[in-house]
C-alpha cells in the first residue's frame, strides 16, 4: 500500500476511535437511568441495583469503555436491553432497507442533481437555470418530514400510485428515496452547476471545440467527466447527511430499518442499541469517504497514490 | 501557381458591453492567404489577434459577440454555414493550435484518445484503425515512443512535447489552413526553435497554409512569407516579409521592429520601446488609434482615421503616405 493510502487508512481508524469515545460519552453522560426505565415506575432500590450489576453499569465508565470496544472490535456489540436480540443481529435484520434506501437516494440524487446541474450550467442565466436553481434550493431546504408528507398526501393518498406506509418491497422504498435524495439531488446540482461553469472555460474545451465536436460530446464527453471530480466528493459527503435523514424518512413512512431502529432504541433507552448503532452508522460513513477517495484514481489520472 | 484559399472580406467583430451597446473589436478586416503560405499576424497584446483568428473558426462565444463580413474559404463564405456545417470544417478543413500547451489538452482522456476524437470526428478512422492512425500521426510529428505516449495523459508530458500533440491533433485530418496563435510564446526558446521546425516541416508536407499569430517579430522573420501588422482591431501595414523589415512604413511597425534586438538597426543596438499602451476598446471615437504614441500625429490624424494606402505590393493606414500611395 503506498504511503498516501497508508496515512489515510490510520486517519480512518483514529477517526473511527474518537468517534466511539464521543458516542460512548454522550450515551453515559445523558440525563436517565435505563435501569430504571426498564424496570418501571415502581423498581425497588435492590431490583435496580441487581440490574445494573448484571448488564455490567455498575463498573467505573473507563472500565465499561475498554470491555465495550474488546467486544466491539471481534463483532460484538453487546445485547439489547429490551428484545434480547444481539445488536449485531438487530443491525443485520435492519440494514438491508436502510442499505437500500441510501443507495436508490443516491442513485435518484446523483441523476438528477447532475442532469439539473449540467442544464443550469449550459443554459447559464437563462429562466432554465433560474428554475432550476430555484428547485435545488428547495430540495435542500425543505425538511423531510415536510416533503415526505407532501409526497404521501400526493401520490399515495390521492393518486394512490405508492402504498402510504411499511415495507413491502422495492416499490415501497420509492417514495421515501424520493424524500430522502431530494435534498441530495439540490446539493449536487449546485455543485455540478459551480463545476461545470469552471470547467467550460478551460482552454481544452475550447480544443474540443476546434477539433469539430457538438454540444452534446462538449459537454457529456468533455466537461462533465472533469466537472464531476468535485462533485464525486460531495456525494461521498452526502453519504452522512443520507443517514441522519434516514432517521426521519424511515419514521415517517414506518420502515423498519436502522432509522427507525434508532429512534425506538433512544425512547426505550436501549443503550447497547443505541450505542452500537450510532457507531456502526459513524463507521459507515468514514468507510465510505474512504472509498470515494480511492475512487478519486479512477476519475482524475493526475492523481496517483504512489 | 498561387491559388487563395482563405479571402476575409470587411470583417467587423463586436462584443456586446454591459449596457445594451456593443464594443468594436476589430474593424473592417480584408486579408487573404494562399495555398501553401504562411502569413503573420503581429501585434501587441490586446491588438485584436486572437479575437481574428478564434472568428475564423467561429469559436468566440456566440451569445455576446457578432462577426460580420465574408469569410471566404475556397470560395465558399463560411461566415453563413449553419453551426453543424461549420463543425465540419473546424480540425478538418481550419484548424487551431494555442498559446498554452499546458491546459489546452483534456487532462482527464488519454493522447491517444484525444488524437482519435478528431479523427473520428471526421470520419477519417474507424475504431478498428483508430490506434493505429492515432501512432502514424504522432510519428509524424516526430514524437518519441508513439506506441506508449497513446496511453499517457497530458499529464505526463513536457509542455513542448504537449504542443507537438497540439500540432499533430491539428494536423490529423490535413487541414488547408492552420491557424497558430502564439504557439511558441508559453515555450523554452530551443523548444520553440524545435516546434516552429515541425510546423515548417510538416507545412512542406502537406502544403498547409499558416496563420501565425505572434507578437515575437523573430518568429515572423523565420516563419512567414507576408505579414500583417495590427493595431486596435485593424490592419495598420501589409507587406511581404523582406519589405517589411527592409522598409517598414507605419510608424508602430517601425516601432515594433526598433523595440526588438536586431543586428543592422540603425540604433546600435539600442532598444527603444514604443511609450504607452493599445488604447482599450472604445477609447478611440475618432481619428488614429495610434496617435497618441505617435511621434509624427499631426492635426490630420486626430480627426480622422486614415484608409489604407497602396504602394506596389505594400498596404499601409497612416496619412504620412498619403500622397505616395493610392486609396486601398
Ligand atoms: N470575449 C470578449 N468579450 C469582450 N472583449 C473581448 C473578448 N475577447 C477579447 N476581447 C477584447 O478584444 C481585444 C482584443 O483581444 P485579443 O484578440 O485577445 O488580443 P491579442 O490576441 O491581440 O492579444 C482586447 O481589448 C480584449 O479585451
Ligand atoms: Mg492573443
Amino acid at each position: 500500500m503506498s504511503s498516501y493510502l497508508f496515512k489515510r487508512f490510520t486517519t480512518m481508524i483514529i477517526t473511527i476511535v474518537g468517534v466511539s469515545v464521543l458516542v460512548f460519552m454522550i450515551i453515559h453522560l445523558i440525563p436517565g437511568n435505563p435501569v430504571s426505565h426498564i424496570l418501571g415506575d415502581y423498581a425497588t432500590e435492590e431490583s435496580i441495583k441487581e440490574l445494573e450489576m448484571r448488564l455490567g453499569l455498575d463498573r467505573p465508565i473507563l472500565v465499561q469503555y475498554f470491555s465495550y470496544m474488546f467486544h466491539a472490535i471481534q463483532g460484538d456489540l453487546g445485547t439489547s436491553f429490551i428484545t434480547g436480540y444481539t445488536v449485531v443481529e438487530e443491525i443485520l435484520n435492519r440494514i438491508p432497507i436502510t442499505a437500500q434506501l441510501a443507495l436508490y437516494s443516491i442513485i435518484f440524487g446523483s441523476i438528477i442533481g447532475i442532469l439539473i446541474g449540467v442544464i443550469a450550467a449550459v443554459k447559464k442565466n437563462t429562466i432554465l437555470d433560474q428554475l432550476a436553481m430555484l428547485l435545488a434550493l428547495v430540495g435542500i431546504s425543505a425538511p423531510g418530514f415536510w416533503i415526505a408528507l407532501f409526497l404521501i398526501l400526493l401520490f399515495s393518498y390521492q393518486l394512490s400510485i405508492f402504498p402510504i406506509s411499511g415495507y413491502s418491497g422495492f416499490y415501497s422504498l420509492i417514495l421515501p428515496s424520493i424524500t430522502l435524495g431530494l435534498g441530495t439531488a439540490g446539493s449536487i446540482a449546485r455543485m455540478t452547476r459551480s463545476s461545470m461553469l469552471d470547467v467550460i472555460k478551460q482552454d481544452y474545451i475550447r480544443t474540443a471545440k476546434a477539433k469539430g465536436a457538438g454540444l452534446f460530446r462538449l459537454v457529456f464527453m468533455h466537461s462533465l467527466q472533469n466537472a464531476i471530480i468535485p462533485v464525486v466528493t460531495l456525494i461521498g459527503m452526502q453519504f452522512g447527511y443520507l443517514m441522519a435523514g434516514a432517521v426521519v424518512t424511515e419514521t415517517v413512512f414506518a420502515l423498519p430499518g436502522l432509522g427507525s431502529l434508532i429512534v425506538s432504541a433512544i425512547s426505550t433507552r436501549d443503550i447497547p442499541t443505541v450505542q452500537g448503532l450510532l457507531l456502526f452508522m459513524a463507521a459507515m460513513i468514514i468507510i465510505v469517504n474512504f472509498v470515494v477517495d480511492l475512487l478519486y484514481t479512477k476519475l482524475d489520472p493526475r492523481i496517483q497514490y504512489e | 501557381m498561387t491559388i487563395e484559399l482563405l479571402k476575409v472580406e470587411n470583417m467587423n467583430i463586436s462584443f456586446k458591453d454591459d449596457e445594451s451597446g456593443t464594443t468594436s473589436a476589430v474593424k473592417d478586416l480584408s486579408f487573404y492567404i494562399n495555398e501553401g503560405e504562411t502569413v503573420g499576424l503581429v501585434g501587441e497584446s490586446g491588438c485584436g489577434k486572437s479575437v481574428t483568428a478564434l472568428s475564423l473558426m467561429r469559436l468566440i462565444e456566440k451569445n455576446s459577440s457578432f462577426i460580420e463580413g465574408t469569410i471566404e474559404l475556397e470560395g465558399e463564405d463560411i461566415n453563413l454555414f449553419s453551426e453543424k456545417k461549420m463543425r465540419s470544417i473546424r480540425g478538418n478543413k481550419i484548424s487551431m493550435i494555442f498559446q498554452e500547451p499546458m491546459t489546452s489538452l483534456n487532462p482527464v482522456h488519454k493522447i491517444g484518445k484525444q488524437i482519435g476524437e478528431v479523427l473520428h470526428l471526421h470520419a477519417l478512422a474507424n475504431k478498428i484503425n483508430c490506434k493505429e492512425k492515432t501512432i502514424e500521426i504522432l510519428k509524424k510529428v516526430g514524437i518519441p515512443r508513439a506506441e506508449s505516449i497513446v496511453d499517457e495523459y497530458p499529464h505526463q508530458l513536457s509542455g513542448g512535447m504537449r504542443q507537438r500533440i497540439m500540432i499533430a491533433m491539428a494536423m490529423a485530418c490535413n487541414p488547408k489552413l492552420l491557424i497558430a496563435d502564439e504557439p511558441t510564446t508559453a515555450l523554452d526558446v530551443t523548444i520553440q526553435a524545435q516546434i516552429l521546425d515541425l510546423m515548417k516541416m510538416l507545412q512542406e508536407e502537406y502544403n498547409t497554409a499558416i496563420l501565425l499569430i505572434t507578437h515575437d517579430l523573430g518568429v515572423i522573420s523565420e516563419m512567414a512569407d507576408r505579414v500583417i501588422v495590427m493595431y486596435y482591431g485593424q490592419i495598420v501595414e501589409e507587406a511581404d516579409v523582406r519589405t517589411l523589415f527592409k522598409n517598414p512604413k507605419h510608424p508602430y511597425t517601425i516601432g515594433l521592429l526598433n523595440s526588438v534586438p536586431n543586428i543592422d538597426s540603425e540604433n546600435e543596438g539600442r532598444l527603444i520601446p514604443i511609450e504607452g499602451n493599445v488604447p482599450n476598446l472604445g477609447m478611440i471615437k475618432s481619428g488614429c488609434p495610434f496617435r497618441s504614441r505617435c511621434q509624427h500625429a499631426y492635426v490630420k490624424c486626430h480627426e480622422k482615421n486614415p484608409p489604407l494606402f497602396k504602394r506596389d505590393s505594400q498596404f499601409v493606414r497612416c496619412w504620412l503616405y498619403e500622397e505616395e500611395g493610392v486609396q486601398a
